[in-house]
């Protein structure tokens, strides 16, 4: 069996926005503990170094992305980012003393809506998480959540009035996850959001949201802050979670019915052996043997 | 040590929740809307929490997280997504034995009954983070001296093991201190500083004064014992 580190290589992760005027032509960052270079060219190309040794690039929804495998597996697929009716909004970097998975996790959940977002994504007495449906897509060994619905008093920029959201949420790879929300603009499509992580190492990482809009009222700015004000309120759950890493096996800690897509979340990194971020039992008595 | 000083009675108002370090341990310190005092372990066993962010509900504190209800035994008893829902008895948090004496809340993570002989009918004067050990106050307080204009004193009288104080006569005042040192992680300690004698206000500023320059100077002391 490949070693956590040797597994997580696999994937494409993103390093920064395709579009930043503040970035350096050199910029230095950190992915899976690797210092690494992101070389901006003259021709608005990329390039990644780490030790002088060049990684793969591409550029996809609106990030920059790179793998420092030869041969990383294909980057997962978001059709809405062909549906050019849409807004596209790279929102920035939330640095995160958190591990990475935790942050997904974070994403994944609804019922913190009324405590952590008050007032915004929810509101009490509406606390209620009604059942929903989790499955794994088989084809593309992915996590699919739908039917999921909670009130929520300001579920976007665009929103006046409460409404019950309804979403579907999509986790195609350990580190990325998208949701799918009522429009409060339109009935008919959905608004994407979507986090993709970019893990510095174990317990420390940036997210990169990125949201797909039909919103043509709100100015980017805002839109912008929007969705820095709700990451910035996730940020204070995280880095006061304990232990840091997402711990993976049943019983480290107590879900719920609400807590349906996490716990899939956990067993579906546990079998892909996804465990970069992860705490098992295994590692905690190996900590403890070792103090 | 088994018992541990975490602060003063007063500054944990009904309603309210502080964190302390106890010997590197997390823990939650809350008192519910009747006055009840608690302290657990800091941590929401449902997704890891740190329950010192929470907030008291009546008598229940809730996790910021997800809102989860613990009664004062430590027992799940409300889940917010799920408001019909009779949460299991087996969810619960691990619970340390806590008590108030002499105006300052005491915590024993060994949960042995007890606590320190000392301390009735004292005054809380201050509470204040030092950093640097405890061993360094210590020292330099063997031999202090203010420099300040007032010149107060502070004279070594004697410690007291079983709590970690160290009694001291602070002159010209002629006022007697109890310092009672909680240890923390990182080179870092709190000294909770009680009044044996009933003091004026303006005895109170020259004390604290005096406490201010204790404090710088086992900041600044050369490394020898960090």
């Amino acid at each position: 069996m490949k070693c956590k580190l040797e597994r997580a290589k696999d994937d494409w992760y993103p390093i920064g926005m395709l579009t930043d005027n503040k970035r350096s032509k050199h910029h230095a960052t950190r992915l899976l503990g690797f210092d690494i270079v992101l070389e901006t060219k003259r021709d608005g190309t990329f390039s990644v170094f780490c030790d002088n040794e060049p990684w793969h690039v591409m550029a996809a929804y609106g990030h920059v992305w790179t793998s420092p495998s030869k041969t990383p597996k294909p980057l997962f697929d978001v059709p809405e980012a062909e549906e050019y009716d849409r807004r596209f909004v790279p929102c920035g970097e939330v640095h995160v003393n958190c591990s990475p998975l935790r942050a997904v996790e974070n994403f994944l959940d609804i019922a913190h809506f009324p405590f952590v977002h008050t007032d915004i994504l929810g509101a009490e007495p509406h606390t209620e998480v009604m059942p929903y449906n989790v499955k794994i897509d088989e084809k593309n060994d992915e996590i699919i959540a739908t039917k999921v619905k909670f009130f929520q008093p300001q579920a976007a920029k665009s929103a006046s009035d409460g409404i019950i959201t309804d979403y579907i949420y999509r986790v195609p790879s350990p580190m990325n996850a998208l949701l799918y929300k009522t429009c409060p603009s339109r009935d008919e499509v959905r608004d994407v959001i979507a986090i993709f992580v970019q893990p510095l190492d174990e317990d420390n990482c940036a997210v990169w949201p990125w949201m797909a809009l039909y919103d043509d009222q709100s100015s980017m700015a805002d839109m912008i802050e929007f969705q820095q004000l709700i990451f910035l309120q996730d940020r204070n759950i995280l880095e006061n979670q304990i232990p840091k890493r997402l711990p993976i096996d049943p019983k480290m800690e107590i879900p719920t019915r609400a807590d349906l897509t996490s716990v899939a979340y956990r067993r579906w990194l546990k079998k892909n052996a996804a465990l970069y971020g992860a705490l098992t039992q295994m590692t905690e008595k190996n900590l403890e043997a070792k103090k | 040590m088994d018992c541990v000083a975490v602060g003063f009675s007063k500054n944990l108002q009904n309603g309210r929740v502080m964190r302390a370090l106890v010997n590197e341990k997390d823990i939650v310190l809350w008192r519910s809307r009747s006055g009840q005092l608690s302290a657990w372990e800091n941590r929401c066993p449902h997704r890891g929490m740190r329950l010192s962010h929470g907030f008291v509900r009546g008598e229940a504190l809730a996790c910021m997280y997800h809102g989860w209800h613990y009664d004062s035994e430590g027992k799940c008893r409300y889940i917010p997504a799920h408001p019909d829902l009779d949460p299991p008895t087996t969810i619960g948090i691990e619970k340390y034995f806590s008590f108030e004496k002499g105006g300052i809340i005491w915590v024993d993570i060994r949960n042995k009954t007890g606590g320190p002989p000392i301390v009735e009918n004292l005054i809380p004067i201050r509470s204040m983070e030092f950093h640097c050990k405890v061993e360094r106050v210590e020292r330099v307080l063997t031999n202090f001296e203010s420099p300040s204009s007032h010149k107060s004193t502070i004279r070594f009288y004697h410690v007291d093991q079983r709590a970690n104080t160290v009694i001291v006569k602070i002159k010209p005042l002629g006022k007697t201190l109890h310092l009672i040192f909680q240890e923390l992680p990182n080179f870092r300690c709190f000294l909770h500083a009680l009044s044996a004698d009933k003091c004026e206000v303006g005895q109170y500023k020259a004390i604290s004064r005096c406490l201010d320059h204790l404090r710088r100077e086992s900041e600044t002391q050369l490394d020898i014992l960090k």
